[in-house]
């Protein structure tokens, strides 16, 4: 985050000035009064300062937690193994996709994907290697979307891409284009070479469809993408 | 003298005010209901403690976080503390402060200005 510099000085306080002006004054230079209004004055402008000082300090503890507000939403909304979305930011962002499509009368489509016979990697070369391997994909998938989608980790090696205003035609190319990229996608991982294959099924969302049942269509279709032998796209 | 010890708590930090060693304690955090009342009795110790102590006096500091009214109960001490060394008592503050927290160096920073006693700013590993 951005460190800002000081900020600038409060603009100089009125009944300071007018005090100064009153102490200068050559018609008061007798008054009986001047000491004690010139201690009183000094009082005054040391309070000031004071209180300029405590406002200076109690800003920066509070943009500090606003810093820090900002980290703990990132990390909400963040994967940690991979970085990218997790379930309960797709989850508000596919209710909001929703709520837009149904309001514009658009579409979207969502891409549920589960990488084949993935425990395997995990049995064969154990868990540190199957982690590696789901990051190297998360950030291949990532550079192959455009920014406004939306790619997240659903569950163990389950993903899910969000796909604003894309019909199925554009949404089976994403999906094609992540199938084969992922099948040629090599990973070393102490000195072992990793390879995956991934099922995909697509859906498009129909207006009037709940989120629940958004999702149960796009795992249906990814079940038949899996019982057809995997490495395949289906809808 | 006796000592003043309080432990600390999600709002209040560990306070240890030691007479005896002449060592003055503050860490933690500090957002209390009611600040004025929580630093009411460390004030009084402090006050009292000042015109007595012989050796020289230790501060340490190590606050992350401070509400605004706690700011000014610790303007108020390090007033009093700064009023001491003026009339000739060893004093050495020293704040603490999380190395990877930036504004922390910066709000010591302003802590430390109009002060005249000894202030060191300390980075440490969180």
């Amino acid at each position: 985050m951005p460190k800002t510099s000081k900020p600038a000085p409060p603009p100089k306080d009125e009944t300071v000035i007018w005090a100064e002006e009153t102490i200068a004054d050559p018609a008061n230079t007798n008054n009986p009064l001047l000491e004690s209004f010139q201690t009183l004055s000094e009082k005054y402008s040391r309070l000031v300062k004071r209180m300029d000082k405590i406002t200076r300090i109690s800003d920066n503890y509070q943009m500090r937690l606003r810093e820090v507000n900002a980290l703990l939403d990132e990390y909400a909304r963040t994967d940690s193994l991979t970085g990218i979305s997790n379930r309960r930011d797709l989850t508000n962002r596919i209710t909001q996709e929703i709520s837009r499509a149904n309001r514009f009368k658009r579409t979207f489509s969502l891409l549920m994907l589960d990488l084949d016979r993935f425990k395997r990697i995990n049995d064969d070369y154990g868990h540190l290697a199957g982690d590696h391997l789901l990051k190297e994909i998360s950030g291949k998938m990532k550079s192959l979307l455009r920014t406004i989608d939306t790619c997240g980790r659903w569950g163990g090696e389950e993903f899910l891409i969000l796909l604003p205003e894309t019909p199925p035609s554009g949404a089976f190319l994403v999906a094609e284009n992540m199938r084969s990229a992922i099948q040629s996608l090599r990973v070393t991982f102490n000195d072992q070479v990793l390879q995956v294959t991934v099922s995909i099924g697509v859906h498009q969302y129909h207006e009037g469809e709940t989120i629940d049942e958004c999702l149960r269509l796009g795992d249906e279709a990814l079940y038949k993408a899996k019982r057809h032998g995997g490495n395949r796209i289906a809808h | 003298m006796e000592n003043l010890c309080l432990q600390p708590t999600t709002s209040t930090p560990l306070i240890n005010l030691d007479s005896e060693h002449g060592i003055l304690e503050i860490s933690g955090e500090s957002y209390p209901e009611n600040s004025f009342e929580f630093y009411a009795p460390i004030k009084k110790w402090i006050r009292e403690y000042l015109p007595v102590a012989t050796a020289r006096i230790h501060v340490n500091i190590n606050l992350i976080y401070l509400n605004t009214s706690s700011t000014r109960c610790l303007i108020e001490i390090l007033d009093d503390l700064d009023d001491a060394f003026k009339k000739g008592k060893d004093i050495q503050v020293t704040w603490f402060y999380d190395e990877e927290n930036d504004r922390a160096a910066e709000t010591a920073e302003e802590f430390k200005e109009d002060i005249t006693l000894p202030f060191l700013i300390t980075a440490v590993k969180s």
